[in-house]
């Protein structure tokens, strides 16, 4: 039942925007992937889990993410570089 | 290609860590729900002990970020046909949105496309699910590290939607802003300061 319960909340606003048509003119909907993925990352860097503005090994891992995207465009290179990196500051 | 290994790899980890709370209904949940960020907020919810109805509550505002979406690839999809909507809506995620969100800026996307894309990722999903429902057991260390799979994705992602100096501004007054506003139940941090920076945006190239 909460499979259920999920599935259709999650459907819903996936396919209503599609049947419904949007004005053209919503000029500043082309930013919306460029804001949306930056709230889903800062807040993951920038807080720990007691929500505090913190430098931690995921900021640090973070970083290197950053740069591994910035010199390779490459969505595997940089999460397996993000993930090395959180690996190794973890676990020494 | 890639994608779909960061989906295989990320849905081993959730297949993983669900096993414990749900078991198989882990597998379910990947065919029916196919979206990551709240799935695993629900495995952790579930395992806490949260109410259905909580968990349900949960993933509609987590997921409510794919109005905006959906509402930016509609922009493409004017003249398509319900049912063909109906199915391309279906296999939206962040992923999948910003690779076809690109292509089509480019204009080097279709409806072929990007149902292509959705279904490659949705098999890789459930595939990697099962695996990790039924794989032997790993180092704790290692499990511990795969969601942050996730957060790299997203930095390349968003490394790579960035275009203009307008871009980054946008993206730097969003993600503080979900930050500072953390404190908002999950999920309304991230569509507050989406709508908030994109209208900034908008206004701050008509000034212009």
């Amino acid at each position: 039942m909460i499979v259920l319960g999920m599935a259709v909340v999650t459907y819903l606003p996936r396919v209503l925007p599609m049947l419904k048509s949007l004005d053209p003119e919503f000029g500043f909907l082309k930013y919306i992937p460029v804001a949306i993925f930056a709230s889903l990352v800062f807040p993951e860097l920038l807080l720990n889990e007691h929500r505090v503005l913190a430098v931690d090994y995921e900021t640090l891992a973070g970083l290197v993410a950053l740069v591994a995207a910035w010199k390779s465009r490459n969505l595997l290179l940089t999460m397996l570089a993000g993930l090395a990196a959180l690996y190794v500051l973890r676990n020494i | 290609m890639p994608i779909m290994v960061g989906y295989f790899s990320i849905s081993v980890a959730f297949g993983f860590l669900a096993r414990n709370v749900i078991g198989w209904y882990a597998i379910l949940m990947s065919m029916a729900v196919f979206a990551g960020a709240s799935q695993f907020i629900a495995i952790q919810m579930l395992s806490k002990g949260s109410s259905g109805l909580l968990v349900i509550a949960t993933t509609f505002l987590v997921n409510l970020r794919h109005v905006l979406m959906s509402s930016y690839l509609a922009t493409f999809y004017r003249g398509t046909n319900l049912f063909r909507k109906a199915i391309v809506a279906f296999g939206v995620t962040d992923e999948t949105f910003a690779i076809a969100s690109r292509r089509f800026n480019e204009n080097k996307a279709s409806f072929e496309y990007n149902v292509r894309l959705n279904f490659l990722c949705y098999v890789s999903w459930i595939l990697g699910t099962a695996a990790g429902v039924f794989a032997p057991s790993v180092p704790q260390e290692l499990v511990e590290v795969l969601p942050f799979a996730l957060v790299a994705i997203f930095i390349c992602i968003l490394v790579m939607s960035v275009s203009s100096k307008l871009d980054a501004v946008v993206a730097v007054i969003a993600g503080l802003l979900a930050t500072l506003l953390s404190f908002l139940p999950t999920g309304w941090n991230i569509i507050v300061a989406t709508l908030t920076a994109c209208l900034v945006g908008g206004v701050a190239e008509r000034w212009r």
